[in-house]
């Protein structure tokens, strides 16, 4: 599983990351999320975190080569090293482009965040969402 | 001879550069964290939720009220009673004293607008809503609606209310607690800590003085090197104000006597999902409501009982006692309650972060030396 951090220094969030490129789909500022092995589609987050204690929003793209579509998401965020989450929930709507954006998203903590991102397909064959992840460092 | 003079004065440039340099005990990483806790003071917005915020006749008429016994029922109190600009608008006392003591130690109001939520429990998410709770307490000041729109109808401060807010016998009793309450904010939002020997040091390092950051003692730095790094301080005590805003166990019992608990955040939760005067509801003046979201989307958790707002840090060595219940008698107690921290008063499913320290003496004193650091802006 690859790792992403996202450091944040004052004002400006720097992004290092080894992971690949934005698909065409998604902002080149975007970062994929580590996806299930099942994942038949891959996800990217686009946000900018200004600082600790302060809400922010994360915009999520879905991407396939194949006609997929989201009707639904579930975002959470935890911290595995304090055995906490967020004390926000946080509200999704779908964009005109049939993405996501997420408000609420809210780290009270420095240190290691993990987003948990749920994707409902529309198809009504698939009941069960496909996962995704990304290592957030919060500083 | 001349030649000689000038190559002295460089060579003791030189030393006094060396040991400028030698005296921040800081790494990279650990002033990087310490700019994290400024710039200080912030820069002074308006609340869109108050329709006076800012306004000069409001703050005066705020100021006023809040040193007046008017407020109280029986007129035996005033806001400055318990919140004396004396003891950091503290009051000194261990557990505050209403008409009776009351459960927990009187919080400054200093620095108000860096919180989300206000109160120990965060039961408000406006400076306007927090005032109206000891206004309308029986135990603290003990008016209803009624008998505070009498009050001030009757009293001297009825012009310079129908001057800010309109004819107050227009106004529903309701709307009279609101509006003094939104001047009482005003005042309170003005009430902002200074700059600090903590700031210049660390506006210093950010402007890559090195000689002006060289005069903080190495005992403040070696404080602050253990508050953001052993100490875990700053996992909470985050940002410009030390506050993360949020609320955590910091192992200290929440037992008010054998029989009854203080349940904290839980209970704080409850009274600001039932009141009707937060950012979300209609008493905000703010068409966007804009500070809305953090109502509307906070959670109700199991582990907010018997949680506490994490106190900021600026002022603090000036509003003794510390904790929710006043437990701790200073700054050093504090330490040492952290630095032996019982493990077993911990939540079970909560922070993974607090375990005693193993502190030595001269580190205790580096971390008071610290925290005073951030309270010697009226010097």
């Amino acid at each position: 599983m690859s790792r992403t951090y996202l450091f944040v220094t004052g004002l400006t969030a720097v992004i290092f990351t080894t992971i690949s490129h934005a698909h065409a789909c998604a902002p080149e500022s975007a970062v994929e999320l580590d996806a299930a092995d099942n994942a038949k589609f891959r996800s990217f987050a686009d946000f900018e975190l200004e600082a600790i204690s302060k809400p922010f929003e994360i915009d999520l793209y879905f991407c396939s080569e194949h006609d997929v579509r989201i009707e639904r998401i579930k975002v959470d965020a935890t911290m595995p090293a304090h055995q906490h989450g967020m004390n926000y929930t946080p509200e999704f709507k779908r964009t005109d482009n049939g993405n996501f954006s997420v408000s609420g998203m809210f780290f009270h903590m420095p240190g290691v965040w993990q987003l948990e991102v749920s994707a409902y397909q529309a198809s009504a064959s698939v009941n069960e969402p496909t996962l995704f992840k990304l290592e957030i460092m919060a500083q | 001879m001349r030649r000689v003079f000038l190559i002295l004065l460089f060579s003791l440039s030189l030393i006094g550069t060396f040991n400028a340099q030698a005296e921040i005990l800081l790494s990279e990483d650990e002033i990087n964290q310490a700019l994290l806790h400024g710039p200080w003071p912030p820069e002074f917005r308006i609340d869109p939720s108050n329709k006076v915020s800012g306004n000069r006749d409001a703050i005066k008429l705020g100021e006023a009220l809040f040193a007046d016994p008017i407020l109280s029922k029986n007129s035996e109190m005033s806001c400055q009673s318990c919140h004396d600009p004396a003891t950091g608008f503290s009051d000194a006392l261990p557990r505050a004293v209403g008409r009776k003591i009351l459960d927990r130690n009187t919080p400054s109001v200093m620095n108000l607008r860096s919180h989300r939520w206000l109160g120990w429990a965060g039961g408000s998410d406006n400076i306007w809503a927090q005032s109206i709770a000891p206004i309308l307490h029986e135990d603290e000041m003990g008016h209803d609606r009624d008998s505070l729109k009498e009050a001030i109808s009757a009293s001297g401060y009825v012009s310079a209310y129908d001057d800010l807010f309109g004819s107050i016998t227009q106004h529903e009793s309701d709307e009279v607690l609101v509006n003094i309450s939104k001047a009482l904010a005003a005042y309170q939002e003005t009430l902002i800590t200074g700059k600090t020997s903590f700031d210049r040091f660390r506006n210093a390092l950010e402007a890559d003085d090195i000689k002006a950051a060289s005069e903080y003692s190495a005992s403040a730095q070696r404080g602050l090197k253990l508050f953001i790094g052993r100490g875990n301080c700053a996992f909470c005590h985050s940002g410009p104000a030390f506050t993360n805003g949020e609320f955590h166990d910091a192992g200290v019992p929440y037992f008010i006597t054998e029989t009854r608990v203080d349940e904290g955040r839980f209970g704080g939760m409850k009274t600001l999902k039932n009141s009707p005067y937060t950012l979300a509801g209609e008493f905000s003046d703010d068409p966007e409501k804009s500070g809305a979201w953090a109502v509307n989307q906070v959670r109700f958790q199991h582990s907010d009982f018997g949680t506490f707002r994490v106190p900021g840090l600026r002022g603090a060595a000036r509003s003794a006692p510390y904790m929710h219940n006043g437990s701790l008698s200073d700054l050093t107690a504090v330490i040492d309650h952290y630095d032996t921290i019982n493990m077993e008063r911990l939540h079970v499913d909560g922070e993974a972060i607090l375990q005693p320290l193993g502190l030595t003496e001269l580190e205790k004193e580096d971390l008071v030396t610290f925290l005073n650091s951030l309270s010697d802006d009226l010097k």
